[in-house]
């Protein structure tokens, strides 16, 4: 394996705004919010920047295409400028980006920044993008609710689950998440809900009612990086770093040549090993202090769980409900509410989710905060259970 | 069948046979895969003979896992008389799975392990009066 970036790339600096209805706000007024935010955090001035990546999904609409509308609002000088596209996964895409760029030396401080603004679009759930034959024919079908709602009875049949205590699983999900969000003053939805009120919620693709669903929202999220040298002359002295972004994406093994029980995320697990062995993380248990994944829908995160290596393979709707993964509990996941109350706007969400790990390493959570974070993951998922890509990077301190 | 006021949703999919419709997919000569809906090249990355050839699946499989779709998907999605359907994923052997609307079957009724019949049903009516069809599973024994 290569020798990876651990360590090699430090994130002075982040910004978030707050995600929801933005009505007010353009989608340049998002990442000037957010850029802002993370110029004053790393304290330099946007002509150090030396290059930007640019996270955006679906949002041809208010963001547009290219990197452009980005140099444009930021301000930026002629300096390069790159936008990334990878579903689900385009946030953590564009943090690659930035921080290979740093690692390679091909600049001292580089911006990754995403953006997506959904909610005036048009439609309650995310557009669609057909790519031909194969959207043409399943995803028009299916829907994100529907491909990921099928996780569920194939786990069920898997593991010999009743039905019944997995829905309880998933509405534990959502209620930890929602506990979480309702002390997080950037995320959309900041209400605690109640079990009853999550069980007997509307149906949307069963088992999944509305509360196991995410929302749809406006945002954007931004991270600097530069070297831990730099970070040092900057007065850094024990930055936040990179120790692990992994990718992993289908080829089509899933429902044609693999092996594939249509109850976990292979790609999932794969990234996973990658960052584990990149972090040089043996026993993610042990070493993992918290988590912020790919909640599109309650039973995503379950599945997730197991597929991290942090619940054993059947075990994870017992975990969930002993609170193994709830704000107070051993791995806490979504302390910030995570997509459940961000919702997803698609290109920033997994620099939202690093934001989360960077406050919490850096004691900056307010009422969130857990003591000692020593390291932290984030996960996203683009596409559905059956073809997708996946994305683990994992954050901690210098030293 | 034959009738020029009927097509299906995408052109290549399912083949109309005296038994009944048949989805066409891919079998590759080197490898052994089958794809559905049909490929060009095979992705097998441990193929060294990248040879798919048109193939019809079998008329028959296996549910796997399904939902209710509650909510009308966006366009493309195109359905006359929306409402709420069965989905499910199929296990049509040899490591295929095709996912596929349900037809013919209650809620209460359906159960992971049945085994689906595929057959063929009109979607929409399109704006010159063609009827376009889909294809959809049904539980085995009770196809028309
Ligand atoms: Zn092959």
């Amino acid at each position: 394996m290569a020798s990876g970036i651990k360590d090699k790339v430090a994130i002075i600096g982040m910004g978030c705004t707050r995600f929801g209805e933005r009505w007010e706000a353009s989608a340049e007024d998002l990442m000037v919010e957010a850029f802002s935010e993370a110029l004053a955090d790393a304290g330099v001035e946007r002509e150090q920047i030396d290059a930007i990546w640019v996270g955006n999904a679906l949002d041809d609409i208010n963001v547009g295409n290219s990197s452009l509308p980005a140099a444009h609002a930021l301000r930026l000088g002629q300096i390069p400028v790159t936008r990334v596209e990878n579903m689900c996964a385009t946030g953590t895409e564009a943090l690659r980006g930035a921080t290979y760029a740093v690692a390679a030396g091909a600049a001292d401080i580089a911006l990754a920044i995403g953006v997506e603004k959904l909610k005036d679009t048009g439609y309650g759930g995310l557009p669609l993008k057909t790519k031909g034959l194969l959207n043409d024919l399943w995803m028009p079908y299916g829907s994100a609710p529907g491909n990921f709602a099928q996780l569920a009875g194939a786990y069920c049949a898997k593991y010999g689950v009743d039905p019944a205590d997995l829905k309880r699983a998933m509405a534990h999900v959502s209620w930890k998440s929602h506990q979480n969000g309702a002390k997080s003053p950037k995320a959309h939805l900041r209400a605690a809900i109640d079990m009853d009120k999550i069980l007997n919620a509307p149906l949307i693709a069963d088992p999944l009612g509305l509360f196991d669903c995410c929302g749809v929202s406006d945002g954007a999220a931004a991270a600097i990086v530069t070297t831990p040298e730099i970070a040092r002359e900057l007065g850094i002295g024990n930055p936040v770093t990179i120790k692990a972004i992994q990718l992993a994406g289908s080829n089509g093994s899933e429902m044609q040549f693999g092996e594939w029980d249509g109850a976990s995320l292979i790609n999932t697990q794969i990234a996973a090993r990658r960052a584990y062995a990149e972090a040089g993380i043996s026993d993610p248990r042990a070493d993992l202090f918290m988590t912020e994944v790919h909640d599109c829908f309650s039973v995503t995160e379950l599945a997730v769980m197991e597929d991290l290596g942090l619940s054993d393979p059947g075990r994870a709707p017992m975990d969930i409900l002993d609170g193994r993964y709830d704000a107070d509990g051993a791995i806490p996941c979504q302390l910030d509410g995570g997509l459940k109350c961000f919702g997803h706007p698609v290109g920033a969400s997994g620099l939202r989710m690093a934001y989360e790990v960077y406050n919490q390493l850096l004691e900056r959570a307010g009422e969130r905060q857990r003591a000692n974070v020593k390291f932290g993951l984030t996960h996203n998922l683009g596409g559905a259970p059956y073809n997708n890509i996946a994305a683990v990077s994992i954050l901690g301190r210098k030293d | 069948m034959g009738k020029a006021a009927e097509r299906f949703v995408v052109e290549g999919l399912v083949e109309q046979t005296p038994a009944g419709p048949r989805l066409i997919g891919s079998r590759c000569r080197g490898c052994g895969t089958t794809y559905f809906p049909q490929k060009a090249s095979c992705p097998n990355p441990a193929c060294t003979d990248k040879a798919p050839v048109a193939a019809l699946l079998p008329d028959q499989g296996t549910l796997y896992s399904y939902t209710v779709q509650r909510y009308q998907p966006p366009p493309l999605f195109r359905m006359d008389g929306w409402e709420p359907y069965l989905l499910g994923l199929v296990d049509m052997g040899d490591g295929l799975q095709v996912m596929g609307m349900l037809t013919g079957v209650k809620e209460q009724e359906v159960r992971i392990g049945m085994t689906l019949q595929l057959v063929t049903e009109p979607l929409y009516c399109d704006d010159d009066g063609t009827a376009v069809l889909t294809y959809k599973f049904t539980p085995a024994g009770t196809a028309l």
